[in-house]
């Protein structure tokens, strides 16, 4: 009991600790390495080596605008789908929403994969142009929505009278939008733009999908799983989390503060809208729900046939899902995401029920500022920097050193990979895990529990009728979500399961891709992984996606 | 000072009918209260007046000129909301403002302006603080501040005291007819609370499923309602189903009602002998006692129990045939009354008024 209080009361120590030491590691793994000795030594040689080396300087470059580029379209299209499916009415709308944000759901890498199977159907030559359209394109696809669902929750909370208001004193329909609904709405946009900014400024999955070498993404995983060149990926690690970090810190301030929005979106109700304006609406929504899923549609046809003889092949499908391998990836995944949704969890729980007061739990936010492939490179870089202080104290302390050399053991993904990982993505769920505890934790049913007692139900049936049917879409749902969003996690789980026998979904995916005429294969392993988005939604719905995000945009 | 007039303004919104050929005239510089229940069509009327809608047919006037096809922009018009609709980015100064900004007035002269009027709503020390730190009622204050900033033509309130408590609904009735005295502003306010219209209004218009169904002075409409529905709208009232038996020369006319004959007034037309009327009396109108005024109305009650609201006592009694009747007595006055009590209740001829007849369904 006492332990558990423990945990309880620095539950908010221990998350802080977890996201800063890794955050930490990297600019130290930069400036740091050991000597020929092994002691720990202070060196500008990584930093000056990668400065000087023009790909890295053009990974940074092209990432940078690939990131900015992103941002800014993925906020124009999701501001204008966001209008069209918030406030126009139109036939349709309903079953066409879901689809307009599903390609969020669906890791780049995933639709770069498919992106790049069409290459075969196109009569032109896949150069480094195309490549990057693709991964432009599968950027969008997997930005796009997150905009878009963060949009429409705040148009929705927009009380109309506000704008009616501002017509009443004379504002044109346009004006009164810039005066008043964009105002109230950028500060929540630009959370979803910054975090996208960071995210595709260190996505790894579509540039390796693609073969798009310069991006800082492949050029950190390629140096974190090359031979001895750590301290590069600490160096690019280092530039690319200030540039993530400024650029956040950029857009947040051009968002501006955040306001109180109506208390609910009751009052909120699309509009009908002129024959053109439905047109419009109807045609752009469907553009982009053609646009947004045809990687992923043509990720499945790889997967199950559409090949050049045009035969079928799903038994040839359902025989490559069940090989050994692949569900050995698919099982490690399926218990990656469980382990980390666990966790994440039970210190969500912790910090909930720390008793403390709220500023305790706002390191649980903290994994929002830094994009997950980052995290993941901090967590390779600790064993590494505390082997390099063992090393350094080994004369002067010979017990210490001895624990610092069984802490780098214990946390070398070669050693207990799953262990970092797991508590890599942990942090990443966190945010959402620990918004839909508070969510459930602010249920307060005892009135009813009483009634339903007083009617004659036993505690634990007045529970189960009462509060569970309202407890089940909130957690259920933010479960579901979290065990399928860890589970497709690319970045942390590409650097931390370097030994084949631990590799997950995303590494799993890749290394197949990289057998020879194993592209099949993996499409078909990606395709049965998406199935888990798609229980979850239908576990939770489509509304957790949207409190998902907003949710991390609101902590 | 303008006149308003809207002519069969009709509005439907999915099919439903929000507004229904409501008409009505609105004098120059007039407080006019436009009470309904919840549901009637006040806050789809009012939108139509300021222009947030357009009518499916029907016209709005402007001192006779047509405001068809004219934007909501092009209308001096100040309209408080239910919700105060203040946006909450905006300080109240920049709130108020606004509508100056819009005009392209220059800071300086914005800020002056903004000033006085702060000053005159007696909020000038709210100018750099945002809605959400006020109270109810100081934001309210600041929604009429900006209403009134564009020196509008007309004033559109709806429902202005329904998000105050008690005591704030009476400071801001008074800042309400401040407000017109001193802008002598033609005014329409809407509201569902009968006590704030009869307040408020110079003249009440009730509505009901989006029709005008009575305008009148609010003494008139209270004690001359044209139907039971406005009759039960404004206030508690006892309603009998009866049938005209004679009318005299002085208008009044006998009808035969579940308890007894009674002398009364129509609200309207004089039915002829053998129409069904419902019969309306308000519980204040019912004297209690063994002194019954010449010409009155009398029968015997017997009380089955009494509510003490305070400075009175509400009274239900069993008349003639056991039928239910609510009176309303001073507490003073009704002091040694007890349960069970048989007396004789009272009620002059003007106070029984002869509505056109909807079944009155026998009270429980």
């Amino acid at each position: 009991m006492q332990v558990w209080q423990a945990i309880r009361g620095f539950s908010g120590l221990i998350v802080a600790a977890i996201i800063v030491v890794p955050m930490l590691s990297v600019p130290l793994g930069a400036i740091v390495d050991s000597g020929p000795d092994g002691s720990a030594r202070a060196t500008a040689f990584h930093v000056a080596l990668t400065a000087s080396d023009h790909t890295a300087r053009e990974a940074l470059g092209n990432s940078l605008i690939l990131a900015t580029g992103v941002a800014a379209l993925a906020m124009l299209i999701g501001i204008l789908l966001a209008g069209f499916l918030a406030n126009r009415r139109f036939p349709g709308r309903d079953i066409v929403l879901p689809f307009a944000g599903a390609s969020g759901a669906i890791p780049p890498l995933f639709a770069a994969m498919g992106l790049s199977s069409v290459s075969r159907f196109v009569p032109v030559e896949w150069d480094t142009t195309w490549r990057w359209l693709a991964l432009v394109w599968v950027e969008l696809a997997w930005a796009v929505p997150r905009v878009m669902a963060t949009t429409i929750l705040v148009f929705e909370q927009l009380s109309p009278a506000w704008q009616d208001a501002a017509r009443l004193a004379g504002a044109g329909r346009r004006r009164a939008w810039w005066s008043v609904v964009w105002p109230l709405a950028r500060p929540r946009v630009a959370q979803a733009v910054a975090e996208i900014f960071a995210l595709t400024l260190f996505e790894p999955g579509g540039p390796l999908a693609l073969g798009v070498r310069g991006t800082l993404g492949f050029r950190i995983v390629e140096a974190v799983l090359g031979i001895d060149q750590l301290g590069r990926a600490a160096a690019l690690g280092t530039i690319g989390l200030a540039l993530a970090l400024s650029g956040r810190s950029l857009i947040l301030w051009w968002g501006g503060p955040s306001w109180p929005l109506a208390s609910s979106g009751r009052s909120h109700r699309p509009q009908r809208t002129s024959l053109v304006g439905m047109a419009i609406s109807i045609c752009g929504v469907l553009g982009w729900v053609i646009v947004s899923l045809v990687p992923t549609i043509a990720l499945a046809g790889m997967a199950v046939g559409l090949d050049r003889s045009g035969h079928l092949t799903l038994d040839a499908f359902i025989g490559m899902t069940s090989d050994r391998q692949t569900l050995a990836f698919l099982g490690h995944g399926l218990l990656l995401g469980l382990a980390a949704t666990l966790f994440g969890g039970f210190l969500a729980l912790c910090l909930e029920r720390s008793g403390r007061d709220p500023s305790w739990r706002r390191p649980s936010s903290w994994s929002t500022f830094v994009p997950p492939l980052a995290l993941g490179l901090g967590a390779v870089l600790v064993p590494r920097l505390l082997d390099a202080t063992a090393g350094r104290i080994t004369s002067s302390n010979l017990g210490f050193a001895q624990a610092l050399h069984r802490a780098a053991n214990l946390l070398d993904p070669f050693v207990s990979p799953w262990f970092v990982l797991v508590t890599v993505l942990a942090m990443l769920r966190l945010p959402a895990l620990r918004v839909a505890i508070a969510t459930a934790d602010a249920i307060d049913d005892r009135d009813r529990l009483d009634v339903a007692r007083s009617l004659g139900a036993s505690g634990w049936t007045a529970w189960l009728d009462v509060t569970g049917p309202r407890l089940a879409p909130i957690l259920g749902g933010a479960f579901a979500w979290s065990i399928a969003q860890a589970a497709l996690e690319v970045g942390p789980a590409l650097l931390l399961s370097p030994t084949l026998s631990a590799r997950s979904i995303a590494p799993g995916v890749l290394t197949i891709a990289s057998e020879p005429g194993g592209s099949r294969k993996a499409a078909a392993m990606a395709v049965t992984a998406l199935l888990l988005p798609i229980a979850a939604w239908i576990v939770g719905g489509s509304h957790f996606f949207e409190r998902t995000h907003r949710t991390r945009r609101d902590s | 000072m303008i006149r308003v007039t809207f002519d069969g303004l009709t509005k439907t919104f999915d099919g439903v009918s929000a507004v229904d050929g409501a008409s009505l005239d609105v004098a120059p510089g007039e407080r006019m209260v436009i009470l309904g229940p919840s549901g009637a069509g006040k806050t789809a009327l009012a939108r139509l007046i300021v222009g947030l809608e357009e009518p499916d047919s029907g016209e709005i006037r402007f001192d006779g000129r047509s405001l068809s096809g004219l934007p909501v922009q092009g209308r001096k018009i100040g309209y408080v909301p239910r919700e105060d609709a203040l946006w909450p980015h905006r300080t109240v100064a920049e709130n108020v403002g606004y509508r100056l900004k819009v005009q392209g007035i220059g800071r300086r002269e914005r800020r002056m302006r903004v000033g006085e009027a702060l000053g005159a709503a007696r909020i000038d020390s709210l100018a750099d603080r945002h809605p959400d730190s006020l109270t109810p009622l100081q934001r309210q204050k600041v929604a009429l501040a900006r209403a009134l900033i564009g020196e509008p033509d007309l004033l559109v309130w709806d429902e202005p005291v329904a998000s105050l408590d008690a005591r704030h609904r009476i400071e801001f009735r008074d800042e309400i007819r401040r407000v017109h005295t001193e802008h002598e502003t033609t005014t329409i306010l809407l509201t569902s609370d009968p006590r704030e219209a009869l307040a408020l209004a110079d003249r009440v218009a009730v509505l009901d499923f989006g029709k005008i169904v009575q305008v009148g002075t609010p003494i008139e409409v209270y004690n001359r309602p044209a139907d039971s529905f406005v009759a039960q709208l404004l206030g508690p009232t006892n309603l009998l189903q009866g049938q005209a038996d004679s009318c005299d020369a002085r208008g009044e006319v006998v009808v035969r009602t579940p308890i007894g004959r009674l002398i009364g007034k129509p609200s309207g037309d004089s039915p002829s002998p053998g129409t069904p009327v419902t019969v309306a009396i308000r519980p204040e109108s019912l004297a209690i006692g063994p002194a019954v005024p010449p010409d009155s109305n009398r029968f015997l009650a017997t009380i089955e129990r009494q509510v003490l609201l305070g400075a009175t006592r509400q009274l239900f009694l069993r008349g003639p045939n056991e039928w239910p009747i609510t009176a309303l007595a001073l507490q003073a006055q009704s002091d040694g009354l007890r349960d069970g009590q048989s007396l004789t209740v009272s009620v002059a001829p003007e106070f029984v008024v002869l509505l056109p007849s909807k079944a009155a369904a026998r009270p429980s």
